[in-house]
C-alpha cells in the first residue's frame, strides 16, 4: 500500500512520524494526568478524614483532650480549602458546634457530634470533583469498641483495614478508592468513594486527547501533502520538461534551469549529458543514414547511366532484322542479362532507400490507394495472372512514405507471379487493425515456399527452390526493409490459397 | 523535331541513334545552358531532358520554358527514382517521366503520344475553340486562360495537372479507369512502367488540400478515379 507518487511516499512518511509523536505525547498527557487526578483523589479522601475527625472523635465520645494528646490526629480545621462534602467544616467539639449552649453532658455532647458530623457528610455536593462522590466514612475506637459510619457502605465491602494507608477495592465490578487515616487515640478513619468520577473524567480525557489527536493527523497529513508538493515542485517540473523533450525529439532541448534546488539541479544536469551524449550519437546515426542514402543514389545514378547505354544500343542491334543466328542469340542473352542487371539496380536501390529510414517526407498515406495503384501497375505487367484486390472503400490511413509503400504491395505481387502458376491467382488484402496500425497480406495459389526456407528467403539474394523466371532474390528482403521502416514486420506462412502468404504489419 | 538532353555522351549518342531509326529527327544538347539556347533557337516538338544536368539542372531548364510561356511537351529522365527527383521535374512544369534504365519502345511510344496531344491541343487554340470555364462546385478549372482555382484560390497546377483536373471536371462523378486517364490526359493507348496517373493524382490532391478544398478526387478501387461534385 506505498503510495506511487513521491509526493505521497513523503507525505505518508511525515505523517507516520508525526502519528507515532502525537501518539507518544497524547499517551504521556492522559498518563501523566490520570495519575494527578487520582493523587488529588486520594489527597480530598484524606482531606475528609482529616476535616471530619474531630465530629467523629466527637461522635465516639473522645474528648479534645484525648484527640490534642494523641499523636497523627490532624488538627480540626486544618488542610484548606474545605472538602465539599464537608463544605461547613464543623466547629470544634465543645465549642457548641451544633450552635447550642454549654454546658452539655458527654451524651449530648456525642449527639452533638454524630449530628454535626451526619450534617457536614449530608452537605450536597457542589461540584464534580473526586470528593464530592465520597459514599461513607467509617470509624471504630479500638479501646471501646465503638464505631460509627456515616452514608452507605455497599456490601460485599471488605472490613475496615487495621493500619492505615490507601486501597482500591473491586465491589461488584465497580472500583472504589478508600483512604483510612489515623486521628486519635487510636481510632482510624476509613473514608470511600467509587472511583466512578475518575473513570468518568479520564475516558473524557482520553477522547479529548483522540480527538485532537486525530484533527492534529488530518491537518498535518493535508499540510504535508502541501508541502511536499510544493517541495518536489522543481522535481514535478524537471519530469514535464524532459517529457517536452521527448514528445518533440528534439535533442537539443535542455532541461537544466537556474534555481534549481540542489537534488534536481544534478540529475537535470545528468539529464542534459545524457541528452547530450544521445544527440551526438543521433547526429552520428542520421551522417551515416545520410552516406548510406547519398551513396545508393550515387551508386545508382553511376549504374543507371551506362546501363541505360547499353540497352539502348542492345535495342538498336537487335532492332536491324537480318541477323545470323549466332549473333542474334548473343544479342538476346546480352538483353536478357542487361534487363537483370536493371532489376538489380532498382532492387539494391530500393533496399538501401527501405533500410536508411523514414524520409522526412513520410506523412498519411492511404493504403488502400496505394494497393489499389499498386495491384492495377501489377496487372499491366502481368496481363496472364489474375490480381484481386479486398480492401475497405476508403483507408486505412498510415503514416509512412507512399512510394515505400508501394515497393511493398509492387515487391509482393511480384514475388508472388514469379513463385505462382502461370494464370495463376494473386489475391492483395489490405486492412486496419485499429489504432493507426494496418496490414497487407498477399496470397498466392502458386508453390509457396517450405517453412524451413522461410527464413532464409528473406535474406538478401537468397532465391526460393520454386522460382520460374530471374529473380533477384531482393523483392523479399525490400519488403523486410520496407516493414522495418514502418515500424512493422514481414511473416511468411502458408496461404488457404494453396501457395504462399506474405503479411506485411504496419505501424 | 526532337530536343535530348544528356550530359552522358554514350546516352545522348544512343538515343539519337534509337530516335532517328524511328523516324524523328533529333537535335542533342549535353547541358541545360545549352538546351535553352536550343529551344529558343530551334523550337522542337518535344523535349526529352535528363534532370541531373551539370549547370542548370533539368528542373530549371523545364522551369525556365514553361516561364517562357512554351507548352513544348517535355519528358524527362531520371536516372534516380528518388521522389524529390520525380517531383521537382514534374512541378516545374513537366508532362511525364521515365525512370532509366528504360525500354528504347516505350520512350518513343510516350513521344509520340504527347507529339500527339500537343499538336490536337494547339489546333483547338488556334481554332479558337477554347471552351469556356468550366465550374464543379467551387472549382473553376479555365482551360483557355490555364488556371485553375478553389473558392477563388489559384490552385497553382502545372499543364499536365490542369488537364487532368479538367478531364476529371469535365466528367464529374464519372469514374475513369487508369487506362482512360491515359488516353485521355496524355494520349497514351499503351499502359507505362511508371505510375504516372496516381503520382499526378497524388499532386492534384494535395495543391487541392493546401487551397482548403475537400477530398474532391476519390479513387474508386479496382476501376480508377473519380471527382465528386462537392
Amino acid at each position: 500500500m506505498i503510495p506511487r507518487s513521491l509526493t505521497g511516499r513523503v507525505a505518508l512518511g511525515v505523517l507516520l512520524v508525526v502519528a507515532v509523536v502525537l501518539a507518544a505525547s497524547g499517551l504521556t498527557i492522559v498518563k501523566l494526568t490520570e495519575r494527578r487526578d487520582r493523587e488529588d483523589f486520594d489527597a480530598s479522601l484524606r482531606r475528609v478524614a482529616s476535616n471530619l475527625a474531630p465530629s467523629v472523635l466527637g461522635s465516639l465520645g473522645i474528648g479534645p483532650e484525648q484527640a490534642r494528646r494523641s499523636p497523627g490526629g490532624a488538627p480540626p480545621g486544618e488542610g484548606a480549602p474545605p472538602p465539599p462534602g464537608a463544605a461547613a467544616p464543623p466547629p470544634p467539639v465543645g465549642a457548641g458546634a451544633t450552635g447550642q449552649g454549654p454546658p452539655r453532658t458527654p451524651a449530648e455532647q456525642r449527639v452533638g457530634a454524630r449530628r454535626a458530623l451526619f450534617d457536614a457528610f449530608s452537605q450536597p455536593a457542589d461540584d464534580t470533583s473526586p470528593s464530592g462522590a465520597i459514599r461513607f466514612l467509617r470509624a471504630r475506637h479500638p479501646r471501646s469498641g465503638r464505631a460509627i459510619t456515616v452514608g452507605t457502605v455497599p456490601t460485599g465491602f471488605p472490613a475496615e483495614p487495621n493500619r492505615p494507608g490507601e486501597r482500591t477495592v473491586d465491589v461488584d465490578g465497580a472500583r472504589w478508592r478508600s483512604v483510612t487515616r489515623p486521628v486519635a487515640g487510636g481510632v482510624l478513619v476509613e473514608v470511600a468513594a467509587p472511583e466512578t468520577a475518575l473513570e468518568d473524567r479520564s475516558s473524557s480525557q482520553r477522547t479529548i486527547v483522540l480527538v485532537t489527536t486525530l484533527a492534529g493527523l488530518a491537518l498535518a497529513a493535508l499540510a504535508t501533502v502541501l508541502v511536499s508538493r510544493v517541495a518536489l515542485r522543481p522535481l514535478t517540473e524537471l519530469g514535464r520538461k524532459a517529457a517536452g523533450v521527448n514528445d518533440s525529439d528534439d535533442l537539443a532541448l535542455r532541461v537544466t534551469e537556474p534555481g534549481q534546488p540542489q537534488e534536481v539541479a544534478a540529475l537535470a544536469a545528468e539529464l542534459d549529458g545524457m541528452l547530450a551524449r544521445l544527440g551526438r550519437s543521433a547526429e552520428e546515426r542520421e551522417a551515416a543514414l545520410q552516406a548510406a542514402r547519398r551513396f545508393a543514389a550515387d551508386a545508382g545514378h553511376e549504374l543507371r547511366t551506362p546501363l541505360q547505354s547499353v540497352r539502348s544500343n542492345l535495342e538498336i542491334a537487335r532492332r536491324d532484322g537480318v541477323l545470323p543466328d549466332q549473333l542474334r542469340i548473343a544479342l538476346d542473352t546480352a538483353s536478357s542479362q542487361s534487363d537483370r542487371l536493371n532489376k538489380l539496380v532498382d532492387g539494391l536501390q530500393g533496399l538501401a532507400r527501405g533500410e536508411a529510414g523514414l524520409q522526412p517526407t513520410a506523412g498519411d498515406v492511404d493504403l488502400g490507394d496505394v494497393a489499389d495503384g499498386a495491384v492495377f501497375a501489377a496487372r499491366t505487367r502481368h496481363p496472364g495472372l489474375t490480381v484481386d484486390l479486398a480492401a475497405p472503400e476508403s483507408g486505412p490511413v498510415v503514416t509512412g512514405d507512399s512510394d515505400g509503400l508501394w515497393r511493398v504491395v509492387e515487391n509482393l505481387v511480384e514475388n508472388a507471379a514469379r513463385y505462382g502458376r502461370d494464370g495463376g491467382r494473386v489475391r492483395v488484402t489490405v486492412a486496419s487493425l485499429g489504432a493507426g496500425v494496418a496490414e497487407i497480406v498477399v496470397d498466392d495459389d502458386g508453390v509457396g515456399i517450405p517453412p524451413a526456407e522461410r527464413e532464409r528467403v528473406l535474406e538478401r539474394f537468397a532465391r526460393g527452390a520454386g522460382a520460374n523466371g530471374m529473380g533477384n532474390g531482393l523483392g523479399l528482403a525490400i519488403v523486410l526493409a520496407e516493414a522495418h521502416r514502418h515500424g512493422g514486420d514481414l511473416t511468411l506462412s502458408e496461404s488457404d490459397l494453396g501457395g504462399l502468404r506474405a503479411r506485411v504489419t504496419l505501424g | 523535331m526532337i530536343l535530348v538532353v544528356d550530359d552522358d555522351e554514350a546516352i545522348l549518342d544512343s538515343l539519337r541513334r534509337a530516335l532517328e531509326i524511328e523516324g524523328l529527327v533529333v537535335t542533342t544538347a549535353a547541358d541545360g545552358t545549352s538546351a535553352l539556347r536550343a529551344v529558343h533557337d530551334d523550337g522542337p516538338d518535344a523535349i526529352v531532358l535528363d534532370v541531373g544536368l551539370p549547370d542548370v539542372n533539368g528542373r530549371a531548364v523545364a522551369a525556365r520554358i514553361r516561364a517562357a510561356g512554351l507548352a513544348t511537351p517535355i519528358l524527362i529522365l531520371s536516372a534516380l527514382d528518388e521522389v524529390d527527383d520525380r517531383v521537382a521535374g514534374l512541378e516545374a512544369g513537366a508532362d511525364d517521366y521515365l525512370v532509366k534504365p528504360f525500354a528504347m519502345d516505350e520512350l518513343v511510344a510516350r513521344l509520340r503520344a504527347l507529339l500527339r496531344r500537343a499538336a490536337a491541343q494547339e489546333r483547338d487554340a488556334t481554332d479558337g475553340a477554347a471552351e469556356a470555364p468550366l465550374r464543379v462546385g467551387s472549382l473553376l478549372v479555365d482551360v483557355g486562360g490555364w488556371s485553375a482555382s478553389w473558392d477563388g484560390r489559384d490552385l497553382g497546377l502545372t499543364r499536365r495537372e490542369l488537364s487532368l483536373l479538367e478531364t476529371l471536371a469535365r466528367n464529374a462523378d464519372v469514374v475513369l479507369s487508369r487506362d482512360r486517364l491515359l488516353e485521355l490526359v496524355w494520349g497514351y493507348d499503351f499502359a507505362p512502367t511508371t505510375k504516372v496517373v496516381d503520382v499526378f493524382v497524388s499532386y492534384l490532391r494535395r495543391k487541392l488540400a493546401d487551397a482548403g478544398a475537400p477530398r474532391l478526387i476519390e479513387t474508386v478501387r479496382g476501376v480508377g478515379f473519380v471527382l465528386r461534385r462537392a
